[in-house]
């Protein structure tokens, strides 16, 4: 088992990383955690995005209330002449038949502020990156109706090999835009489970009290209500 | 059902049968050819069931049969069937190799023939290529006339992108979020699974596939007879009150927008729907957020 720590981590990622790994068996700190990895990410994305930018963010439920909460803490005073967007998709991952079983995520629900005109970056966020099944979804769901510029893919944890994995699934027109931002790569996975080791700590509905899959799609995230002008 | 070898033994000769066997025991090709079969399969299949769901007329399909003609066999009927040959290089004619392609086609028929089981038939090249079409057309042996087609079948990435030829049937399966690629690719991607993992012998099957689809929890076909339990309506009028929430029927579904949400609430008839209706009925929701804890 072996981690990599990039070059945007930092002594500071290395820390929130560290202290997610702390916080496994308590839901309220682990998304304390998590909304810290996102003002980590958000830090990074401002030296990476400009301050005019119109950008949308697309993160999934699980992520809305806390990893996406912290980035858009730091990203949107940042984009002073710019603006930002968010789409936040319930997916639900699956794999289907066998012996040859395929991942699919289908969006179940969603949310999504109005498409501007012009995108200039598309932030793709999700907690970690492994299989890419569910980025590769929620890329395509918006790459055809939008034709961002930039499409940044950030996460604080992905699995070695991920980043060829998601590039080989689309259009070379699409995958040229792409640029990867995370913090740690790590190359081992629990062969029964899938899970990333040491990853994010385990399997995140859980590790934010969301029980299981079917649970974190009954959630509606606070962030959403908010910004969505619903009450 | 695919020929086994006993069976065309009886309808040709010794030196027929040894070139069907060559053929057969090349197996199936790597890389674009590979892609290519199956998404024409998955194609053929996915567009044979909007009829499927309208009148019960079954497709079956597998991919390399005991034939000449073999890279995908559709069972339109228990006596009918498609022999589909797919080209996708560059070069093809019916006269290159010796005239390889017009003796597989030939042989086809004369197995097609004299089969008992078989009283009509179709046979196909399939070719991604413009050129290629216009130029197998054109050039149709004699001999072939009357049993063969030249079909034109892009090469494309995935079968759900717009403007693939299944874009159109898929839009029509979807019980609702037609233009999501996700919903989609989901349902395309029953067919791909079911295709792939056909066993040798195996037929692949449009009635099995949607029966596994409508089995699962999370994949939406679209589903006209499902009618909602007869409390919708009062449910329905005191949904009324969440402003800006809009609630569709259709397609035997029941989907919401509010603002810039939206979803599925349930197929109309499954346990799931009826439960949600009770909520609602028990404690009627006032705001968007009492709604969402009520869904499924």
């Amino acid at each position: 088992m072996s981690r990599r720590m990039t070059q945007w981590a930092g002594q500071s990622g290395v820390f929130r990383l560290d202290e997610l790994g702390r916080s496994v068996s308590d839901p309220s700190r682990y998304r304390d955690a998590m909304r810290e990895l996102g003002c980590k990410l958000g830090r990074c994305l401002t030296s990476m995005i400009p301050a005019e930018a119109r950008v949308y963010l697309v993160c999934t439920v699980e992520d809305a209330d806390f990893l996406a909460r912290g980035l858009l803490d730091v990203l949107v005073p940042h984009l002073s002449g710019g603006e930002l967007r968010l789409a936040c998709f319930w997916n639900q991952r699956q794999k289907v038949g066998a012996p040859r079983g395929i991942s699919l995520a289908p969006i179940v629900r969603r949310y999504e502020e109005p498409l501007p005109e012009r995108v200039d970056v598309l932030v793709v966020l999700k907690s970690i990156i492994s299989g890419a099944c569910t980025v590769r979804t929620n890329i395509a769901e918006l790459v055809g109706r939008i034709s961002p510029e930039r499409i940044l893919v950030v996460a604080p944890v992905v699995f070695s090999g991920s980043e060829d994995t998601l590039r080989e699934q689309f259009a070379a027109d699409v995958s040229a835009r792409f640029e990867f931002v995370y913090l740690a790569e790590d190359d081992e996975r629990d062969v029964e489970s899938g899970i990333v080791t040491p990853g994010i700590g385990g399997n995140v509905y859980s590790l934010l009290g969301f029980g299981d899959q079917d649970e974190k799609n009954r959630y509606c995230p606070e962030l959403l209500l908010e910004r969505g002008g619903v009450t | 059902m695919p020929f086994s070898e006993e069976q065309v033994a009886g309808w040709v000769s010794p030196d027929e049968l040894k070139f069907v066997r060559k053929m057969h025991t090349g197996g199936r090709s790597g890389g674009e050819g590979y892609r290519y079969q199956d998404h024409y399969a998955v194609f053929r299949m996915i567009a044979a069931t909007p009829a499927y769901l309208e009148s019960g007329r079954d497709l079956g399909a597998w991919l390399e049969d005991f034939a000449p003609v073999d890279d995908v066999v559709l069972e339109v009927s228990e006596t009918e069937r498609e022999y589909c040959q797919l080209k996708t290089g560059t070069a093809v004619t019916w006269t290159a190799d010796e005239g390889r392609l017009r003796r597989q086609f030939e042989l086809q028929r004369k197995i097609c023939e004299a089969c008992p089981d078989i009283d009509g038939y179709t046979l196909r090249v399939v070719t991604p290529r413009a050129d290629r079409h216009t130029s197998l057309q054109e050039n149709l042996p004699q001999s072939l006339e009357g049993c063969t087609q030249v079909d034109l079948f892009p090469l494309v990435s995935a079968l759900w992108d717009t403007g693939s030829p299944a874009f159109d049937s898929l839009v029509e399966l979807c019980a609702f979020d037609s233009e999501s690629p996700a919903t989609r690719e989901a349902i395309a991607t029953f067919f791909y699974s079911q295709v792939v993992n056909c066993g040798a012998g195996e037929v692949s099957r449009v009635s099995d596939v949607v029966t596994r689809i409508r089995e699962h929890p999370s994949i939406y076909l679209r589903h006209d007879a499902a009618e909602p339990p007869a409390e919708w309506a009062r449910a329905a009028g005191l949904l009324g009150a969440v402003s800006g929430l809009k609630l569709v029927v259709e397609r035997g579904f029941c989907h919401y927008s509010c603002g810039p949400f939206r979803g599925l609430v349930a197929r109309c008839d499954t346990v799931s729907f009826a439960r949600f209706v009770e909520r609602v009925l028990e404690a009627p929701p006032t705001s968007y957020a009492e709604f969402s804890r009520l869904l499924p």
